[in-house]
């Protein structure tokens, strides 16, 4: 019995040894021993972090570029809207006693004015563009459709007409105060919409006027002499010239005009003259040989136009 | 019927054709009636109260100084006394939205938002909100929000 339990203890010897053999040849790839003597200087770096500490330094380091170009640039947005005495002040925070903020990306300082800097302007607590409109600088507008009409009045045998519509469009560019200096857009009114008054003559009008083929009646501004400036009255007379385009023949035409500002501050553009449809390959409407219209048409215009901004500078002479 | 009578009906037959036209009166718009006049707003004011000001409100003119660069402008005045307001105001840039947003309070017609610039003058008139300051004025037309 003694010499089983022998034999089997060293079995058991052997078997554990073997196992211990087995299982480090297994895991000798995926284990591995640092030894290191403590207190004999720093361990060696794990490199994956002194990555990640070069990284943080790095975007610290531009954190602190960024604040400090932020700050330099603040303080020239707050030196070009309000002169060169304006101190920053901090935002205002609207949770802050609810007081109103406004939001536009041109207010998110709020500089506090210290010397004699203007006051920024403002409407109903709105703030506005530091400068007022500079009506002396070439300035864009826009015609405003519902406030305008084009028309033209015409004579024929039996009574006189005018055929007139709202439905025009344009952008223009001009100074106020001295036209001669830049004047350029494009004025168009669509062909078909115009109205006499009956809807024969109407139908009448689209067909000697091709308004399938040409339905935009156009007028390419290309200058402006001013005949009289009232600064004032903030009123110009004057000449346009330029470019009409009808059905398909452009001429060169020119037109008396009065521009002057309303109460709302918008540019009103009126004025006729004459036009012959012949000019334009245009055929003059006659009936039976008895009723003729005249060749020579009075054309006007009667436009609002809002102004949109300043022409930029690369745009400008 | 001979010749000078076939002459006669001939020409009625024409007179008549060509005569109507003639009664066809003359539509020539006058110089001074060519623009397009938008009609003064005709309109009863009074001092508004803030059950009249709580709601949404869009501009229908604008007058004054700022008239020039602002566009069109918004409001709504909540009941629990908070607004949020917005402006398309134009500028070197073009058009763009300004915002801004706090609280108001209404007594004796003057509208105070709460951002330290002076009181409006509050006025009402049935679906018209009129705000006056120095800087200008404009009238506003309620608009149900649906």
């Amino acid at each position: 019995m003694s010499r089983l339990m022998n034999w089997i203890g060293w079995l058991a010897l052997i078997g554990f040894v073997g196992a211990g053999v087995g299982a480090w040849f297994l895991t000798s790839q995926r284990v591995q021993f640092t030894i290191t003597t403590i207190g004999a200087g720093s361990p060696a770096p794990d490199p994956t972090l002194a990555n990640v500490e070069e990284d943080l330094r790095t975007v610290r380091t531009d954190l602190a570029a960024l604040s400090e170009s932020l700050a330099k640039n603040f303080e020239a947005l707050a030196d070009s809207l309000l002169g060169p005495h304006v101190v920053a002040a901090p935002p205002p925070s609207v949770a802050d006693s609810g007081r109103a903020s406004p939001s536009s990306a041109a207010t998110e300082s709020a500089p506090a004015v210290v010397a004699d800097a203007p006051a920024p302007r403002r409407f109903l607590s709105f703030q506005l563009p530091s400068n007022s409109f500079d009506y002396t600088t070439v300035n864009r507008f826009e015609v405003v459709a519902s406030l305008s009409r084009v028309g033209f009045d015409a004579k024929s045998t039996l009574h006189d007409f005018t055929g007139v519509t709202s439905d025009v469009r344009g952008n223009f560019a001009l100074s106020l105060v001295d036209p001669t200096r830049h004047a350029s857009g494009m004025i168009s009114a669509a062909a078909s919409q115009l109205d006499t008054g009956i809807t024969g003559r109407n139908d009448a009008l689209r067909e000697h006027l091709a308004t399938p083929q040409f339905p935009e009646l156009q007028f390419d501004l290309q200058g402006l002499t001013a005949t009289s400036v009232d600064l004032e009255r903030r009123t110009l007379l004057g000449n346009a010239r330029g470019l009409m385009t009808i059905r398909g023949k452009t001429r060169d035409f020119e037109i008396p005009v009065r521009l002057a500002l309303d109460e709302s501050l918008r540019l009103s553009v009126e004025g006729n003259a004459p036009l012959k449809l012949s000019d334009y390959e245009v055929p003059v409407p006659s009936q039976l040989g008895l009723i003729e219209m005249q060749d020579e048409i009075n054309v006007w215009i009667a436009l609002k136009a809002r102004a949109v901004g300043a022409l930029s500078k690369a745009a400008a002479p | 019927m001979n010749a000078t009578q076939r002459m006669l009906v001939q020409g009625s037959i024409l007179l008549l054709t060509v005569a109507p036209a003639g009664c066809i009166p003359s539509n020539v718009i006058d110089v001074e009636q060519r623009a397009v006049r938008r009609g003064a707003i005709e309109q009863v004011w009074r001092t508004a109260e803030e059950s009249h000001l709580r709601g949404f409100w869009a501009s229908e003119s604008v007058r004054g100084p700022g008239a020039e660069t602002v566009l069109r402008l918004y409001y709504y005045f909540a009941a629990d006394q908070r607004f949020t307001g917005a402006a398309l105001i134009t500028g070197d840039r073009g058009a763009e939205f300004q915002t801004l947003s706090g609280s108001w309070s209404l007594a004796d017609g003057q509208l105070d938002l709460g951002d330290g610039s002076p009181a409006l003058r509050a006025e009402a008139g049935g679906r018209r909100l009129r705000l006056s300051s120095a800087d200008g004025d404009a009238i506003f037309q309620r608009e149900e929000l649906q």
